[in-house]
């Protein structure tokens, strides 16, 4: 039998056990009974404080797993339940005979829908608060979740309709191998409490399989979102290999925290780290990167109403730079544009937005934004270690407006008697076939470049890898692509300039060795994927990697390059 | 009954934080606590209702408090507004 549910896997990592099965039941509307007042009032209230509770552990909890900011939404999801409005009017409900949950319910759906009619995008998105806190409520009103999981036997795969706060909190870590529900994705507070269990988890898999029973042997793949249920031996034995490689690979790759990133003939690399916001910076330094290569700055735009003012800008890139000491930090400039929306820009619906106002482009047009974020850079370099590039460029043109934006402030800080570094290093992304070609001319101008080979892949293809029709289309190893890597490092090391790539492909097991060979000075990742590179870069040998790359590259279809480099790295043991 | 009409300062507005502290901090209060906006009045103890009624940058609202602790009340409201809530 093949998988049998297929949902989101969230925090990576196998489980294998029996299940156990909590029915998904939704709460029965009853009201055609007539309730007990007091009864009703005494168990609305029993579980309010069940409630505050299970949230106020998980507040803990998550304030020293997940940070400040995520454990608030938490704490608001208390002062919700304790709003004394929702608390009157349930009162008034249960007063007219109403159960506690028809009660709870009908105050929390008329919020919801006050809320989801709104025109502000931060007062629609409280409604999915409101609702995890009207489920909540009648998850613990209903008692299945509680009383059930505290029974559960060692290596258990839990099912359940939904993750809640009270679900995380009764749960026991080291009987439960795996936690499948069928609500929730990638953004929804559900993968947070996920995430803050350190359990694998899959979401969002819908109703169950009714076949489904308590006992039935399931595997989980929280990598994949796959689910198997009473799968064969052979699946049985492939996985629990897996899990067993898994953990061994886990293990293996603490041994290279602290070691030096350094090909097996001693030819040094530099391993940096990818971020969102300062606070990630910590991560990049546990896995003991040599600096950032990419702070993403657009993630400091979304989610609220106005773009972050200078003085907040500053004090983040402030904080990057001191946790990171004297390391470099290069931060890219906003890039707006294609699949990443901010509300409060107002960008024109565009019939073609990956090849519209994005990235550097909007930041041209719309120079006060830009402004903001450069004085905000500028003032900050006095700080620490720190870099900017650009993203998108195309021409030289966007490379000189960048740098005379920097000139026009840095002439005005020197009148305000306002302290920078004057030797700040300016760079740019090569990510489209434009900047590829003409990468000699940016590495004359620039003072460094970095490729992305997100959307250098992408455009070099002319392929979104987001539609499913075409995606297969899209790869790093096609001679086109690759030829343009080289060619950028090529036109780096001429002008004596530093080259890092950052995306997905620099972490890619089959890639570095190319990468090695190419002379890239630095690999960006994210934080996750530094030990991994890392220990694939010491085991690589540089003589090694030299020859495949000539092979590589004299190679004619992407499926010879593939099958060569997988032939190497299984010869070479990576 | 003592009022007293204000704008926000900060930049969001009364979202869920500001809210939420709002709600929590008046709560402590026994007297009344209402807060008018162009759009209507609000009690200023119910996070939801702050919520619901989408208070905003520049808005002016008027806040309004009436019986026992009024006065500690209005003081404790106005500087939590006028302080924007400790945002910017």
């Amino acid at each position: 039998m093949g998988c049998v549910m297929q949902g989101i896997g969230v925090s990576g990592g196998y489980g294998l056990g029996r299940a156990f099965v909590t029915i998904s039941e939704t709460f029965q509307k009853d009201d055609n009974k007539q309730n007990n007042p007091t009864e009703q009032l005494e168990r609305f209230r029993k579980a309010s404080e069940e409630f505050v509770d299970n949230n106020n552990k998980l507040y803990q909890k998550l304030l020293e797993t997940a940070g400040k900011k995520q454990a608030d939404i938490i704490k608001s999801h208390i002062n919700i339940l304790s709003d004394p409005y929702v608390k009157t009017e349930t009162q008034k409900g249960i007063e007219n005979k109403k159960s506690a949950e028809t009660a709870f319910g009908e105050v929390c759906d008329n919020f919801i829908k006050l809320f989801e009619a709104s025109e502000d995008e931060m007062t629609r998105q409280r409604a999915a608060d409101v609702k995890d806190v009207k489920n909540e409520i009648l998850s613990i009103l209903s008692g299945k979740n509680n009383a059930d999981l505290s029974q559960l036997e060692t290596d258990s795969v839990v099912f359940i309709k939904e993750i809640t706060p009270s679900v995380v909190a009764s749960i026991d870590k080291d009987k439960v191998s795996a936690i499948v529900s069928e609500t929730g994705s990638q953004t929804s507070h559900a993968s947070l409490l996920a995430n803050a269990m350190g359990i694998p988890a899959v979401l969002g898999v819908g109703k169950f399989d009714e076949n489904l029973k308590n006992s039935d042997f399931v595997i989980v793949d929280a990598f994949t979102g796959e689910i198997f249920v009473n799968p064969e031996n052979d699946v049985i034995d492939s996985y629990k290999q897996k899990q067993k490689e898994f953990c061994e690979n886990l293990n293996d790759l603490k041994k290279y925290i602290s070691r030096k990133t350094k090909t097996l003939d001693g030819f040094d690399f530099e391993l940096f780290g990818n971020i969102g916001n300062a606070d990630e910076a910590k991560t990049v330094l546990e896995n003991t990167a040599d600096g950032i290569g990419l702070f993403r700055t657009e993630y400091l735009y979304m989610e609220r109403h106005m773009p972050p003012g200078e003085q907040e800008q500053f004090e983040e890139y402030v904080k990057a730079l001191k946790i990171m000491d004297t390391k470099p930090v290069i931060v890219r400039t906003l890039d707006i544009g294609a699949d990443k929306e901010v509300s409060y820009f107002h960008q024109k619906k565009e019939e073609n937005p990956y090849m519209g106002l994005r990235a550097i482009r909007y930041c041209m047009k719309n120079k006060e934004i830009f402004d903001c974020q450069l004085r905000a850079l500028v003032r900050a370099s006095a700080y620490g270690n720190l870099l900017v590039m650009i993203p998108l460029v195309t021409g030289l043109e966007e490379l000189e407006f960048f740098k005379n934006q920097i000139k026009l402030i840095m002439r005005e800080f020197d009148e305000k008697s306002v302290s920078y570094n004057p030797d700040m290093k300016l760079g740019v992304m090569i990510e489209t076939p434009a900047a590829a070609l003409t990468a000699d001319l940016f590495a004359k101008y620039a003072d460094f470049l970095s490729i992305g080979t997100n959307d250098l892949t992408g455009y070099t293809l002319s392929v979104d890898r987001g539609n499913a029709d075409v995606s297969d289309i899209y790869s790093v190893f096609t001679s086109s692509v690759l030829r343009e890597i080289k060619f950028v490092i090529d036109c780096a090391k001429k002008q004596k300039k530093s080259v890092s790539m950052c995306g997905k492909a620099a972490g890619d097991k089959r890639l570095i060795p190319l990468l090695v060979s190419f002379g890239l000075d630095k690999f960006s990742l994210s934080p996750n994927d530094i030990l991994l590179a890392r220990k694939t870069i010491c085991c690589c040998d540089k003589k090694e990697a030299d020859k495949l790359s000539k092979t590589v590259m004299g190679l004619e279809s992407k499926e010879q390059i593939v099958n060569t480099l997988d032939e190497f790295i299984k010869r070479n043991k990576l | 009954m003592v009022s007293k009409k204000l704008r926000i300062v900060n930049k969001q507005g009364f979202h869920m934080r500001p809210a939420s502290d709002f709600s929590s901090q008046m709560s402590k209060f026994p007297c009344k606590i209402t807060i008018k906006t162009l759009n209507g009045v609000t009690d200023g103890k119910s996070l939801m209702n702050l919520i619901a009624a989408g208070i905003k940058y520049g808005n002016e609202i008027e806040i309004i408090c009436n019986g026992e602790m009024e006065e500690q009340a209005l003081e404790k409201a106005v500087e939590m507004v006028e302080n924007g809530f400790g945002e910017e």
